[in-house]
């Protein structure tokens, strides 16, 4: 029986958690009720490489327990988009000991035995959607325990605009989770943060939104790297490098630690800040800007600019003097509670591509590949007038994401065009129209209910399906619509099973649009709702440009798309194509397709689907490699997509034991820790003991053999239809680059004001005359 | 009121008529719609398919209504105030700077679609600056021509334009082209012999009456 004060109770203590800054964070967990001491994260350290179209992702951190008694450390952090965690690797009597996969339950189950008989041992595990929770015990009394994390990605472009997420802010949405446990989310003694980009294609630009203390910086090679360091090491001095692109901003709190300062607050205020620095209120051309000039605001967003101002300079000031630049305060930590995202972006004009990029050892009659479609800009932009739904999510778990909501949403509305109409409706544990019925678009109108948006305070429980089955009510047949949902997209209350999530969206002919806020978001049901629609789901970030990635999404709605699409290879035998279903590309999208193939030589690929209702097909032939040594991790991402589309099936039609064992096989062969598969670590003599196949202590080391390889040559074209291109034109970005749609820009009543003197000129002479 | 300022040139307005027929047809490509503006529209793809007359109709199809109006608006203005300078050469600068646009949207934008009639406009406007400024030396040109470079340069920096909105992004080195196309159409006019004068401009304190003037072909 749901008590009617048990809602509102858990809020609460969700809230009073979150004003103190202790809940929604990446960080070591332990008990709410004080049973046990706390531990602490000495250091972390965040090392990422992008090339070859995935991103590497290795955390290092220790743990130190200052307490008198062993202690388990339990470290929680948000699942990454589409992250594959490879490596678990626990440091035992000083040596590194790399984890082995096994079915969920027997992992826990030895990992207790293990706990039990006080032997040391570490585990991680997948919380569904939500986390990857790290179990070590013990962490000795009065000592350290040092382990390694690494996960796998493929790497996100948009618009020719690379994304990559280190994800640190738990969404809050899992309240009894918030309730039961406190977080600590502080780095005592040092975080760095180091990435670098590597590309055959050149890129122009990096940005680091709201992290005005990374050092952005391109070497001689063409590589960018970032690098933040807390802890006050040397960092090299703006303008030191032969490229003459280091960058420097302010000094800042990482994770926006300045009291009372949300993150979506101080993404606000970001807008305002670029805005001013553009020259103009805030307006709909910010995002152009913005996207276009990525290398000119690097310190101009998020809240440390807003707020740290004044130690900026000095910290600046320093590093351009020639001198290192101490970071950190006084204070011996950072505060990881929110993301860190990093965009690079493409130099202009580069070619529509395919992409392959294979491992097939030497000898081996199979081998696993990724494609990497990047369609030309041939999608037309849609001009007719359109009916729009805002579907926005106002319930409790939205607190800290609704100010970026509300921003984010009133700059949709200004970008609606003469002739587009709308509708808003919000929901918590029920659902409810903000405008009456749908609004042509006026100014009027556009400021009028963005300020009605604005002033919503969330609160209570998330019933998405009736918000979604209210949006979706009263379409008008005769007009294209678009439903746009905004949502941290964990339905609790009322309707709740993916099914029939799907049934509702399935039931009408509208493309629905998904913005995904958050990391805990169930984005699993959200990007099957919009596939199933024909739409897109995108993923947003507190720390995100948020004007960026809305500039992102209004060029794909804007534009034509490539429904109903399908990729067939045919020359050369392939299998376990994933996924299985690719739905509809949209300006500015790639396809990613992972799968096996047998055999070498050519293969013509042919990439199909309906643009308007009329079926455009793309085609090219090239080589399958007869032996590819490069990647080796490219097999694991072909498994982990694999098994995506699996729980995709899991998620629809329930668990059935067949798609599970299919899941743990998967996990088990490729080392991937699962909703059904855990990775663990015990001591090399038990592992021995329990006659564990350390095959995945293998496969690490011939993977870290290739990045060390990699990591000696120059960067690498993987484009495979050079000789045979598939598309036709450059790939689409946001602004006026290449391969984008212009009008030219109108002549502006500026320019006519530029013209007035000559005019004035003019009537002075004439009066003159007279 | 200052005695020493210059007589306007008799003005020419049939000349001015001349810009009427980019108008129509930019009304009339208007009239079609959406189908219009795939049809006519520059798009790399349709012209090296063989579409040639896309890189002439291009400039006169617009996005969208407010593209087109702010564009007919500009036309008329640049047209008003500059055909006592340009006469029928205006019509001719509107050409050099649409052609300087097409140079630079096929060999160095790499843009796939392109439409709208601003980049030419400021082939008019570069035109009308230069043969105002060969004319008479007036203080207000250097002036215009600087702020107009300036508000190029700025909105070519950031990669869009500052002040306005179209449904298509704006790609502001258009302008950059048109200006240019407009230029160096009306600096090589000047050095076919149309203005012998050219190298050695007539000062505004010793500009002979406009009535006997006769360096005008039009």
């Amino acid at each position: 029986m749901h008590s009617p004060f048990r809602t509102p109770l858990v809020l609460a203590l969700a809230l009073l958690l979150g004003l103190c800054g202790t809940a929604r964070a990446a960080g070591l967990l332990s008990p709410a009720d004080g049973s046990l001491p706390p531990l602490q994260i000495k250091s972390q350290a965040v090392k990422v490489v992008i090339e070859d179209g995935y991103a590497v992702t290795t955390v290092e951190q220790v743990f130190s327990n200052p307490n008198d008694r062993d202690l388990e450390a339990v470290y929680s952090f948000p699942v990454p988009e589409h992250g594959a965690v490879s490596e678990f690797t626990v440091w035992i009597d000083g040596k590194p000991v790399v984890g082995e996969v096994f079915e969920k339950e027997e992992a826990r189950r030895i990992y207790q035995e293990e706990k039990a008989a006080g032997r040391d041992a570490g585990l991680t595990e997948k919380d569904g959607y939500r986390t990857f929770d790290i179990r070590v015990s013990p962490v000795r009394a009065g000592q350290d325990t040092r382990l390694r994390l690494v996960y796998l990605q493929p790497a996100q472009v948009d618009h020719a605009v690379g994304r990559y997420v280190y994800p640190l802010e738990e969404g809050g949405v899992d309240e009894q989770r918030n309730a039961f446990w406190t977080i600590n989310d502080t780095v005592q003694e040092r975080f760095t943060f180091d990435l670098v980009v590597r590309s055959a294609l050149p890129v122009d630009a990096v940005l680091v939104p709201g992290r005005g203390s990374a050092v952005v910086q391109q070497d001689p090679s063409g590589d960018w790297t970032v690098r933040l360091d807390s802890s006050g090491a040397p960092v090299a001095a703006a303008g030191t490098l032969a490229m003459g692109r280091t960058r420097q901003g302010a000094a800042e709190t990482f994770g926006g630690a300045v009291p009372g300062t949300s993150p979506g607050l101080g993404v606000s205020a970001a807008g305002v800040v670029a805005s001013l620095a553009a020259g103009n209120a805030p307006d709909p051309q910010l995002s152009a800007i913005l996207i276009n000039s990525l290398a000119a605001l690097p310190a101009a967003l998020g809240p440390a600019s807003a707020h740290a101002a004044v130690p900026a300079s000095g910290s600046a000031a320093a590093a351009e003097e020639g001198g290192s630049a101490p970071l950190a305060g006084a204070g011996p930590a950072q505060v990881l509670n929110a993301d860190l995202v990093v965009y690079w972006r493409l130099a202009p004009g580069q070619p529509g591509s395919v992409d392959l990029v294979a491992h097939k050892p030497a000898g081996a009659n199979q081998g696993t590949f990724m494609l990497v479609l990047t369609p030309g800009d041939d999608l037309k932009p849609i001009t007719e007038g359109r009916d729009w739904v805002f579907v926005l999510d106002m319930s409790g778990s939205m607190q800290g994401k609704y100010a970026t909501l509300a921003d984010g949403v009133g700059r949709s509305l200004a970008r609606l065009r003469p002739g587009d109409r709308f509708r808003i409706v919000l929901f918590n544990d029920s659902a409810q129209e903000l405008t009456d019925g749908f609004v042509p678009v006026t100014p009027d109108a556009v400021a009028k209910y963005s300020a009605k948006v604005a002033n919503i305070r969330p609160e209570k429980g998330t019933n998405l399906y009736d918000g979604l089955k209210r949006g979706l009510r009263g379409l008008d047949a005769d007009r294209t619509g678009a439903v746009v949902l905004v949502t941290d997209g964990v339905a609790n209350v009322g309707e709740t099973a993916q099914r029939k999530f799907l049934e509702l969206v399935r039931d009408q002919d509208v493309r629905l649009f998904t913005f995904i806020m958050g990391n805990s978001a169930n984005r699993p049901l959200l990007e099957a709702m919009a596939a199933a629609s024909g739409g897109f789901a995108q993923s947003v970030s507190n720390s995100d440009d948020i004007t960026g990635q809305l500039m992102l999404a209004v060029s794909k709605v804007g534009h034509q798309a490539l429904h109903g699409v399908t990729l067939d290879i045919s020359g050369v035998k392939t299998a376990d194509l994933a996924p299985r279903a690719f739905g509809s590309l949209y300006r500015g999208q790639q396809l990613v397709a992972f799968g096996r193939y047998f055999g070498h030589g050519p293969a013509t690929v042919r990439l199909s689907g309906r643009i308007s209702g009329e079926k455009k097909t793309y085609e090219t032939t090239f080589d399958f490699p007869a032996a590819a040594e490069r990647n080796p991790e490219i097999e694991r991402l072909m498994a982990y997509a694999a098994i995506e589309d699996i729980m995709r099936e899991v998620r629809d039609f329930g668990e059935k034991p067949d798609l599970r064992q299919a899941v743990v096989d998967l996990g088990v062969a490729h080392g991937l820790v699962t909703d059904y598969t855990s990775m663990l670590v015990l001591s090399e003599e038990q592992f021995t003991a329990r006659k564990v196949k350390r095959a995945n202590r293998d496969r690490v080391a011939v993977e870290e053999t290739a990045r060390q390889a990699r990591a000696q040559q120059p960067a690498r074209s993987n484009r495979a239809d050079a000789a045979a291109p598939m598309f036709t034109g450059n790939r689409a970005t946001t602004g006026s680059g290449a391969g984008s749609g212009s009008g030219g820009g109108a002549f502006d009543p500026w320019m006519l004001l530029i013209l007035v003197p000559l005019v004035l000129y003019v009537l002075l002479r004439r009066r003159n005359e007279r | 009121m200052n005695p020493a300022l210059p007589s306007p040139r008799p003005g020419r307005p049939g000349s001015l008529l001349s810009l009427a027929a980019p108008a129509l047809l930019a009304v009339l490509f208007a009239l079609a719609g959406p189908q219009g503006l795939d049809r006519w529209a520059f798009d790399r793809a349709a012209v090296a398919a063989g579409q040639a007359w896309r890189l002439a109709s291009g400039h006169l199809v617009h996005c969208d209504a407010s593209h087109l109006g702010w564009n007919l608006a500009g036309l008329l203005v640049l047209g008003l105030l500059f055909y006592p300078h340009l006469g029928r050469r205006l019509l001719a600068a509107l050409v050099a700077g649409a052609l300087a646009v097409d140079a630079w949207l096929w060999w160095l934008s790499g843009l796939d679609r392109y439409c709208g009639l601003s980049g030419a406009l400021n082939g008019i406007l570069a035109a009308g600056l230069l043969a105002w400024w060969r004319e008479d030396r007036s203080w207000p040109v250097p002036v215009v021509a600087a702020l107009c470079l300036a508000k190029i340069a700025v909105e070519s920096a950031v990669g869009a334009a500052l002040f306005t909105e179209t449904a298509w992004p704006a790609a502001p080195l258009a302008h950059a082209a048109g200006f240019a196309g407009g230029l160096a159409g009306e600096a090589l006019a000047g050095r076919r012999g149309k203005f012998p004068n050219i190298l050695k401009p007539i000062r505004a304190s010793r500009m002979p009456d406009a009535a006997t003037r006769s360096h005008d072909p039009a």
